[in-house]
């Protein structure tokens, strides 16, 4: 289709400009001269997708090799979609244009379960059959990556091959891989097993799964060589790993718009709910000096005035006063601002709240996560009421108004009166405000909560855990709503029936693929948005597929039981998660790993904070 | 400090770019640049920009005006074309760096190419014969939010119609529009050509800003 055709479509459609292309820093090569052509796909619009950390890492990465060319793709939203097929346009990718089922690869990286139908969604507007069975060349291959790679068994009919940890290294292996099965002229069966051989790669096809007639998982079976476990990848050392210089710059408003400095991977505090705090162990640190070179950079190449740094916990970064210390001195030059996301309560000090008031005063957001102690402590949160309290202090004394606090219900063992204790938790906040001697005169405090419904997570303590359902949540959340008793808080939550759907995913199967692609086929498609999820017809495809929600969703696993994941080995011992689930039910915490070792097993990659001197 | 006023063209991919995002883009073409400009005041500084008339999203335009304030007073007109040329992105070209000589609220009129893919036989018959009436009605939502009726015809300055024809894009009507612009009268050629009923699909092209006296906006 020629230009003039395509602007033409473009216009009748809302924000054109996520389908323009032609931003700021996008990478143009002449396709006749790369070997590899590489579509990064992000499964959600424009807005979300390139707001996303990772495909800004990878698209430079593969960008600064000359014989490949990565170019972005991003879900259309629905009112292009239907234009896209009036007027036979396939998916295509952003830069050049051109239609995607002509590259050589479609990536996908997966960062929540409920874009799963988007993915099945782009290879269907991209013309790509939808299972890997039925794509019989050698391209395009179909490669996804990401956090729910963890457990990519409910995608595993449609990926080629799943690349599990980090991808800096991992991905370019594969690329050279297929550049030389290519020159050689072999065919995809010989290219995914020889792919299987390389640390990392996960190929769904060279493994047979049998069931008990329960429906648990009897065995699983490696093939044609296929290793029996495969390991994740991860980049042993930050300082020398791939960071990029610039970033593409969107011309539309997008999510988060602004440069990210990532300074450190993993985390060290083993909440026993949250499955970043276990996948992406070690915790490795970049050291002040790269981060402010590369944080620099970004901002010079970008013009974005305003950086945020970025890792699972910001303040738990060793030398957070130093960097930000540092930083400030030449981010008040260049007029940038410096945004801290991912605070912790308890190391939330005086100081930092100086550096952060003089930087941007933007609302604070703390995570409790659950209301009482007792619940705290089987979590692993390792927070106490009285340094909640403290630090809303510290920030009400500091100036500030307003608090937003994070909780999930429905977490094992939850009772009632848990619930009650997040209503009550709020309220001694409120009244710490009140009880300040020199509290401002006519201002008034607001303590907002938000809460999420927990999901169990792969490779987390909680994993064996049920989840609670849809009815439970509902009435915890009027229960809640009840019990605070002020209009100085105000309280938001999620919608119910999307945590349902992802606990189905989180820990499904393979037995789940057919009810995705029935439930794509017939309509289902950008889940996590209010405005096309239907939990109806989700239901209506499980019905029909014969999916029995409940045992994915609602059922307590055993220990022994083999776990869909259990050939996939993230550094975290099985053994080492089980333990935690027996200390959790014992309302036991265990410390952080800089405290002592946990022996979780992640050492084994002989890095980070499991070697850090103290 | 001196109010320095760059001209420049939009073109290509560029059109999807509406308002508001040229003054996020500006913003951030204007950091890196390294032009000496001047900041707001206050909590979240940012360079201060303006623009002479928004362009409306999907339309072209070869005389864009945007006025910057330059701090430094040695760094010359053309160091800031040179640092902006360096920096613009494909699809917008700086044609000029000047001393800002008029206010932007003496923008009066705005000139704009609009071509039309072949239509009827009649078309541009019609279109003049639309064009040319004394009176041509409309409704227009005023910054109120009510809608209020409006005579655009004292907006049309002055309106020529050509055949075109090229081996690439065959036949083609043009129509040169010069319409009120800026401040209280501004007209649209959307909301005009939406009067006239149904049209070829067309492309609007802003050529020229003017004054009151028609004289290029300088």
């Amino acid at each position: 289709m020629d230009n003039k055709e395509f602007e033409k479509l473009l216009l009748s459609v809302q924000k054109p400009g996520r389908y323009a292309g032609g931003e700021l820093n996008s990478i143009i090569k002449d396709k006749e001269k790369v070997d590899v052509r590489f579509a990064f796909c992000f499964p959600d619009t424009y807005e979300i997708g390139m707001s996303h950390l990772g495909m800004k890492i990878l698209y430079s990465l593969f960008n600064e090799r000359e014989d490949i060319w990565c170019e972005r793709v991003f879900n259309p939203w629905i009112d292009f979609q239907e234009v896209m097929r009036e007027n036979n346009i396939p998916l295509f990718a952003l830069e050049s244009r051109d239609p995607i089922k002509d590259f050589d690869f479609i990536g996908f990286t997966l960062q929540y379960e409920l874009s799963y139908t988007n993915v099945l969604n782009m290879l269907d507007l991209a013309g790509v059959p939808l299972r890997s069975a039925d794509r019989k060349d050698l391209s395009p291959i179909v490669v996804a990556g990401g956090p729910c790679a963890c457990n990519p068994e409910p995608m595993a009919d449609f990926i080629d091959l799943f690349f599990l940890g980090e991808g800096e290294e991992v991905d370019l292996e594969v690329i050279d891989l297929y550049k030389k099965i290519k020159a050689e002229g072999g065919d995809k069966q010989v290219f995914l097993r020889a792919a299987a051989q390389i640390e990392g790669v996960y190929v769904p096809s060279l493994y047979d799964v049998e069931y008990y007639v329960d429906g648990t998982i009897k065995s699983i079976t490696p093939k044609d060589g296929a290793p029996a476990v495969v390991n994740k990848r991860i980049m042993r050392d930050m300082d020398k790993s791939f960071y990029p210089e610039t970033f593409v710059v969107p011309t539309t408003e997008i999510v988060h718009d602004r440069a990210v400095q990532e300074i450190y991977r993993g985390c060290i505090r083993g909440c026993r709910f949250c499955q970043a705090g276990f996948i992406y162990r070690p915790v490795r640190e970049k050291s002040v000096d790269t981060i402010l070179s590369q944080a620099k950079s970004l901002c010079d190449t970008t013009g974005y005035d305003e950086i945020s740094l970025s890792s699972l916990s910001t303040s738990d970064y060793r030398q957070i006063q130093t960097l930000l210390s540092r930083m400030i001195e030449w981010s008040e030059k260049d007029k940038v601002s410096i945004s801290l996301p991912s605070l912790r309560i308890d190391n939330f000090s005086t100081e930092l709240l100086e550096k952060i008031q003089y930087i941007r005063k933007s609302g604070l957001t703390f995570a409790p996560e659950a209301g009482t102690q007792r619940l705290r402590d089987v979590i692993n949160k390792n927070v106490t009421e009285e340094e909640i309290l403290r630090t809303c202090l510290t920030a009400f004394e500091g100036g500030y108004t307003s608090v937003k606090l994070y909780f999930m219900i429905g977490l094992p063992t939850e009772t009632d009166e848990d619930i009650v204790g997040i209503a009550e938790l709020g309220q001694k906040i409120v009244n710490s405000f009140y009880s300040m001697p020199n509290k401002p005169k006519y201002k008034s405090v607001n303590v907002s909560i938000s809460v999420s419904t927990f999901v169990p997570k792969p490779f987390t303590p909680f994993q064996y855990e049920p989840q609670i359902t849809v009815d439970e949540i509902r009435r915890k959340h009027d229960l809640l709503r009840n019990s605070i008793k002020t209009k100085k808080i105000s309280l938001s939550y999620h919608d119910s029936s999307t945590s349902f759907l992802e606990g189905i995913f989180s820990r499904g199967d393979r037995n789940l693929c057919k009810a995705i692609e029935e439930a794509y086929l017939n309509g289902c498609k950008f889940d996590g948005w209010n405005e096309c999820f239907s939990l109806e017809r989700w239901m209506e495809t499980f019905e029909k597929c014969g999916i029995n929600t409940a045992f994915y969703a609602n059922r307590e696993r055993e220990y022994e039981e083999i776990l869909p994941w259990d050939h996939l080995n993230y550094g975290v011992t099985k053994r080492f998660l089980t333990r935690e689930n027996l200390k959790a039910h014992g309302e036991a915490t265990t410390p952080n790993c800089r405290e002592q070792c946990a022996g979780c097993g992640a050492n084994c990659y002989g890095e980070g904070v499991c070697f850090e001197k103290r | 400090m001196r109010n320095v006023r760059v001209f420049f063209t939009k073109h290509g991919r560029m059109k999807f770019a509406s308002h508001l995002d040229m003054n996020r883009l500006m913003t951030r073409i204007i950091r890196r640049s390294g032009v000496p400009i001047w900041y707001t005041e206050g909590f979240n500084q940012h360079p201060y920009i303006t623009f002479a008339l928004p362009l409306s999203l999907g339309f072209t335009s070869d005389y864009e005006i945007m006025d910057i304030r330059v701090i430094d007073d040695e760094f010359t007109n053309e160091q800031v074309k040179a640092a902006l040329e360096k920096v613009f992105p494909d699809g917008l070209v700086v044609t000029a760096v000047e001393n800002m000589v008029l206010k932007t609220g003496e923008v009066a009129f705005a000139e704009f190419a609009i071509t039309f893919k072949e239509g009827e036989k009649d078309f541009a018959e019609r279109l003049n014969a639309f064009l040319s009436q004394e009176s041509i009605l409309t409704e227009k939502k005023t910054k109120k939010g009510k809608m209020k009726e409006i005579d655009m015809a004292p907006c049309i300055k002055r309106f020529s119609i050509s055949k075109r024809f090229s081996a690439e894009e065959g036949e083609s009507v043009v129509l040169n529009l010069v319409l009120s612009a800026g401040g209280e009268n501004n007209l649209n050629p959307t909301l005009l050509l939406a009067a006239f009923g149904e049209t070829p699909y067309y492309t609007v092209c802003r050529k020229m800003i003017y004054d009151s006296a028609m004289e290029c906006f300088k």
